[in-house]
């Protein structure tokens, strides 16, 4: 088969919208720190942006590119009673080769934290619908942070990681076709990269394990 | 009558202690059961995890053979486009807090 043709349709079949459904990331981790560390971790929205893993980058072919990154995380605290918090959060994410800003995937999480005891709390966050949001219908985290998890060594605190993702169809498309545009003869590989399923689950699998990973 | 009324007494004592086995056992099934439940929900989205990988895996490896193909340097090419771009100018939180209602979307 001639190999311009090939990529020719590959292309414009490469752009159509497929149903983005809701996804779901269920994790459980056990880790070497306190309960007190990984409490810190998790709250630090403002740093959100700047920390490791808010970036999702994938080798390819011997080069390391950046398709998705966090570009803000600004945070405002709506309360503090005890140890207990509730804090509003705004991230915009960047896409790769993306300038126009009308289609950064962005959203507002409410973000709460309760503890239960000295040993354990629990942080739930949910995308705040009323307000401005892009790319996503709909986003919970929700995380469970034991310091004597029965699953994990005596020594070490559990993290049970719930994520659910529900990415809107026609954004994500117009984001995918967003970046295409200045791709090339690279689209068809920028195409097989964007999966819509996968558009949003990587990276929220990807920051996660990466912020796990430095405690 | 006290004969009676003692085996009524033991046979009531012994239901309630009966119940009180079959509470904690189904306490504990409960338990069971839900943890069971989460091990099974966390097995369900690493599979799907999987499948979407997988799929995305043959995509790229397909389109990186007709681009190998095509004889283009990758490496190149892909660090030149992945270059990183300026970013385009966006909401702070106090703007997306003072709209009173989402920006209309189509």
């Amino acid at each position: 088969m001639n190999k311009t043709l090939l990529l020719s349709w590959l292309l414009p079949l490469s752009i159509l919208a497929t149903d983005a459904r809701a996804v779901e990331i269920a994790e459980h981790h056990c880790v070497d720190a306190r309960v007190n560390a990984v409490h810190t971790l998790f709250t630090r929205y403002s740093d959100y942006a700047t920390m490791p893993g808010s970036a999702y980058t994938v080798g390819l072919a011997g080069a390391k590119i950046d398709l998705i990154k966090m570009i803000k995380s600004q945070a405002k605290k709506v309360s503090e009673t005890g140890r207990d918090s509730k804090n509003l959060v705004w991230v915009v994410l960047q896409p790769a080769l993306v300038e126009d800003s009308k289609v950064y995937p962005r959203f507002l999480l409410d973000c709460s934290v309760a503890w239960s005891d000295l040993t354990s709390f629990k942080q739930n966050c949910a995308l705040q619908k009323e307000k401005q949001h892009y790319g996503l219908d709909d986003l919970t985290i929700a995380i469970d942070v034991k310091e004597q998890d029965s699953s994990c060594k005596h020594h070490e605190t559990g993290i049970r990681l719930r994520i659910n993702i529900t990415g809107n169809n026609k954004e994500i498309a117009e984001i995918k076709k967003a970046t295409l545009a200045p791709a090339g003869v690279l689209a068809p590989l920028i195409s097989a990269l964007f999966d819509e399923d996968a558009f949003f689950r990587n990276y929220f699998r990807n920051i996660y394990d990466e912020w796990i990973k430095t405690l | 009558m006290k004969t009676k009324s003692t085996l009524i007494a033991l046979t009531v004592c012994l239901s309630v202690s009966a119940c009180g086995v079959a509470t904690t056992a189904n306490s504990h099934l409960g338990n069971l059961d839900q943890t069971s439940q989460k091990m099974l929900d966390e097995l369900k989205s690493s599979r799907e995890q999987l499948e979407v990988a997988t799929r995305q895996s043959e995509r790229i490896a397909d389109a990186l053979v007709a681009l190998k193909d095509l004889g283009f340097d990758l490496v190149k090419m892909l660090q030149s486009t992945f270059a990183p771009k300026p970013s385009g100018q966006t909401d702070n939180i106090d703007d997306v807090l003072n709209q009173t209602q989402e920006v209309p979307r189509e």
